[in-house]
């Protein structure tokens, strides 16, 4: 039995004047799941957080929380009654409190409240900063007082606001990772929103890619990279190449560098089709191409880039078409020099020419 | 690497200018050791600094000299009712500025309703109305005589239940519409820097709009405010030409009568001492809050919310208050006054008033070049200067604008006049000394050239010490760095600056009463010569003068506060 559905987004649609900021929007979150908005800047993704936390009226549409209608059929709770908690992307932490008030802003004031502002300090890493104040914390602290105080009332919806984009690389990964046990360990149910696809990979168990208004695809991260259902997905998402290629049958394209046949089991499945003869794109993550000193089949390397573990070549096919490759980097070859590759393409994902 | 002939010069070029910019520099190098010279820079600084020692020693020293017969006069009769209202009218004056400037702050900078623009600048314009106007409008308007009272009075037959407007409630009822655009201007700051964020914030915690206001918005917002109010509290503590209008007795009031009334000076002087001490301890919760307010800053600059937009009651009644505040404060002063200036405007455009208008604006254009040259060089030098004796020059010179004019002219009213005795005794001339324009361009020069030194130091610190040194690595010498980079960046400062002492100038009461030399007058000096004889009309054509004048700076800051918007 899988969790009950816990949040749930209908067909949310917000206009400011003539443009459609929002375009019927729909989604679910169950119970404990982490979900995640990604996108540019622009297609939306704020706006329907803030929709969710109830900050925005929505013009049509619907969000319920564990089935009860927020927004939607004519009513708005105002976001102070919704108990969504909320960590703003400049943190908002009120800055004339110490970090133990700032955590048990949200909490009646009693002595339970205090063990428990206390204890999510710990839980945070900040035990012994209690008595500072915001301005004498980094960022990454500052961000960690920010995520305790907002899961202190113990909110039914915890939602993020590109919780990362104000700090260092280094530190973003290491905070993602450590947000998402905290999160998971008090079965907190969160949405978040960023632009940033190693953020949304690494926290989420469910990835949302908006584009323009809309989400073209809601899925895990592992399908969405993998088995990417549009053109924006797959260009958003990871790096790639396109090329040319014919379908023979069922599940089955010939291209330039092989055949390539659709396994059974696979997210992919619907994706080739069957219509014999059809001229489609198919998409080559840098993962699908293997480097081979002993294959046949060979490309010659127009650019490569270094990046510590692996490199990333450019591989110019005999037709002209270019593929990237992604390569151990102890082979490191030069430039115009050909280099054998062989295929392992375990997902075929083709679209229309 | 390829060189094309076109790079090889240019190469040339660049080779030979060190050696032309060590010779031109030679020239910047004076001006450089000018200022860096052991014995110049510190003869500068002294001059500088020396008005403001002066003033604050000659008013502390006469707690040594004690006039004993006068004093005792004092004490008994004066003082204490003195400092009594002096304390009612800043307890008061503050109160009402905060609440008003607060509240209407945060509706023009986080709300949204109708007329809201117009009124988000249009109530910074009361700012262009010197205190000592404003009072002779509202007393002209209400006092018995007034039309207010007579027309009551014919529709009810008496008057007698209108509050009386010589009182504290007047007073203070004027003076905060004088000064509530300073909290206005501080609070409205400190509100658009949080935005609606941090209600947000405080909704996502469970806490209403109105509960995070005080709970959330208000305690960020309080150094600001404090900041805002201290302003106001000193403002009034200085203020002569309001409260002598409305026969209000102050310690400023108090100060000018011992002098001008019972011919003592040490008495003046050590009334001074006393709202001297008052000053100080301002100024001391002034530092302590300005230490409160840096780390209130937030970090990250709140990303643009949109506002919260009133409906229903709420709206009407903010556009009702934000209209009653700028009728009161600016609409109803200057019908009055223009409806007493034009029957004879005419007429009253005579030499006479040209008269005052002349001496007025030359005074004004020296007093500023002066201040603005002086300033600029305190600027220029203490940038170069990082020295101690520099930095507590700076501060001792930029601290005059806290003085109250009456402090200031009495303060440097009495040494002058002791070493003019020094000088007559030993038989040397010193008819330069007193009777001219010395001593009040003294006292100018000490009460405003902070704020001349402010708007230049703001933009030199945009100056980083990096772009001397890129200039410098582009080959230009210490003078073409000043003329190219520096001047082109400080020059809008230096505007800004002599703009602000000119207007302060021509604003300026205590000091220009009591320093003048005899026979000269500035409108300032008309104005309120006029109205304490109760010839409004009069007075009305020189206050609308000075009011015009008023306006520029206020366009100015309008302006400003605009694009920030």
């Amino acid at each position: 039995m899988t969790n009950p559905i816990w949040l749930k987004v209908t067909d949310a649609t917000v206009e400011f004047g003539s443009s459609h900021v929002l375009s019927g929007v729909s989604f679910e979150l169950e119970k404990g799941e982490i979900g995640c908005l990604l996108g540019s800047s622009g297609c939306g993704k704020t706006t329907l957080l803030r929709s969710i936390a109830g900050f925005e009226k929505l013009n049509s549409g619907e969000v319920a929380i564990n089935q009860q209608v927020l927004t939607g059929q004519g009513k708005h709770v105002p976001a102070e009654q919704r108990n969504v908690g909320m960590v703003f992307q400049d943190y908002a932490l009120f800055p004339h409190l110490s970090v133990l008030k700032n955590v048990m802003f949200g909490l009646r004031e009693n002595g339970q409240s205090k063990q428990k502002a206390l204890g999510l300090i710990e839980r945070v890493g900040l035990a012994g900063k209690e008595n500072h104040m915001p301005h004498q914390l980094s960022g990454g602290e500052q961000q960690r007082v920010a995520l305790a105080r907002a899961l202190a009332p113990e909110p039914v919806l915890l939602l993020l606001d590109e919780p990362f984009s104000n700090l260092d690389v280094s530190l973003r990964e290491r905070l993602g990772h450590e947000v998402r046990e905290i999160l998971k360990e008090t079965n907190t149910t969160a949405l978040m929103v960023t632009h940033d696809q190693m953020e949304a990979f690494a926290i989420a168990d469910k990835v949302g890619v908006m584009n323009g208004g809309q989400i073209e695809q809601w899925a895990n991260a592992y399908d969405i990279y993998h088995c990417p259902n549009s053109l924006f997905v797959a260009g958003f998402v990871g790096q790639g190449s396109l090329i040319e290629g014919k379908l023979l049958d069922c599940g089955t394209v010939e291209t330039v560098l092989g055949v390539f046949k659709q396994e059974e089991n696979n997210c992919c499945a619907a994706s080739v089709g069957c219509d014999v003869g059809k001229k489609v794109k198919v998409l080559l993550r840098p993962d699908d191409i293997i480097h081979d000193d002993d294959s046949p089949l060979q490309g010659v390397v127009r650019k490569k880039s270094f990046r510590g573990a692996d490199f990333m070549y450019s591989l110019a096919l005999p037709n002209g078409e270019l593929i990237t490759c992604m390569v151990p980097s102890h082979h490191d070859h030069p430039v115009d020099e050909p280099i054998g590759i062989r295929m392992e393409v375990d997902h075929v994902v083709v679209f229309d020419n | 690497m390829s060189t094309s002939p076109a790079n090889n010069a240019a190469l040339e070029d660049r080779s030979a200018a060190p050696f032309e910019a060590l010779n031109a520099g030679s020239r910047a190098g004076l001006v450089q050791r000018l200022l860096n010279s052991k014995a110049i820079w510190p003869v500068f600084l002294l001059i500088l600094c020396l008005p403001t020692l002066l003033a604050l020693g000659s008013v502390l020293a006469s707690l040594f000299n004690l006039d004993t017969e006068t004093l005792a006069h004092l004490l008994e009769h004066l003082l204490p009712a003195a400092l009594g209202n002096t304390l009612l009218l800043v307890f008061g004056t503050a109160t009402c500025s905060a609440v008003v400037g607060v509240a209407l702050a945060w509706l023009t900078a986080v709300c949204d309703f109708p007329l809201r623009r117009f009124f988000s600048w249009a109530l910074l314009l009361p700012m262009a109305i010197p205190g000592y106007v404003m009072a002779f409008a509202f007393v002209g308007l209400f006092e018995f005589s007034g039309p207010v009272q007579s027309t009551l009075r014919s529709w009810f037959g008496s008057s007698s239940w209108f509050p009386d407007v010589y009182s504290f409630g007047g007073v203070t009822i004027v003076m905060s519409l004088v000064l509530y655009p300073y909290v206005y201007l501080i609070a409205r700051n400190a509100f658009q820097t949080q935005g609606r964020r941090s209600i947000e914030a405080g909704q996502s915690l469970g806490l209403s709009p109105v509960k995070s206001f005080f709970r959330v918005s208000l305690p960020m917002a309080r150094p600001w405010i404090v900041a805002g109010v201290l302003l106001v509290v000193m403002e009034t503590l200085a203020d002569f030409g309001t409260v002598a209008t409305f026969n209000y007795d102050t310690l400023t009031t108090l100060i000018y009568k011992s002098w001008f009334s019972l011919f003592s000076l040490p008495a003046a002087l050590q009334v001074a001492s006393v709202l001297l001490l008052a000053v100080v301890v301002i100024m001391v919760i002034e530092r302590r809050s300005r230490a409160a307010q840096r780390y209130s800053q937030s970090q990250h600059v709140s990303l643009a919310s949109s506002r919260f937009v009133l409906s229903g009651k709420r709206r009407w009644l903010a556009v009702l208050f934000c209209t009653l505040v700028f009728l009161f404060a600016f609409v109803m002063p200057s019908l009055r006054l223009l409806s007493w200036a034009m029957p004879n405007l005419v007429s009253d455009l005579n030499s006479h008033f040209f008269g005052y208008i002349w001496s007025t604006l030359s005074l004004a254009t020296f007093a500023t070049a002066l201040i603005a040259v002086l300033a600029l060089l305190l600027a220029y030098g203490a940038r170069i200067n990082q020295s101690l004796p520099t930095k507590f020059a700076v501060r001792i010179s930029t601290l005059g604008y806290a003085l109250p004019g009456t402090v200031l002219a009495i303060g440097l009213f009495a040494p002058i006049s002791m070493i003019n005795h020094w000088l007559q005794d030993a038989g040397i001339p010193s008819s330069w000394l007193q009777g001219t324009f010395l001593i009040m361009l003294m006292a100018y020069g000490v009460r405003f050239m902070a704020v001349a030194y402010s708007p230049i130091e703001n933009n030199y610190l945009r100056i980083t010490p990096s772009i001397d040194d890129a200039a410098h690595s582009l080959g230009l010498t210490g003078l073409q760095v000043l003329k190219r980079v520096h001047l082109p960046i400080v020059r809008r400062g230096i505007l800004t600056a002599m703009v602000l002492v000119f207007v302060d100038v021509m604003k300026e009461l205590p000091i220009t009463l009591m320093t003048r030399p005899f026979g000269f007058n500035t409108l300032a000096v008309r104005v309120f010569e006029l109205s304490s004889e109760g010839l409004w009309q009069r007075a009305a054509l020189p206050a609308l003068a000075i009011m015009l004048v008023g306006l520029i700076p206020v366009m100015l800051l309008i302006r400003k506060t605009d694009q920030n918007d």
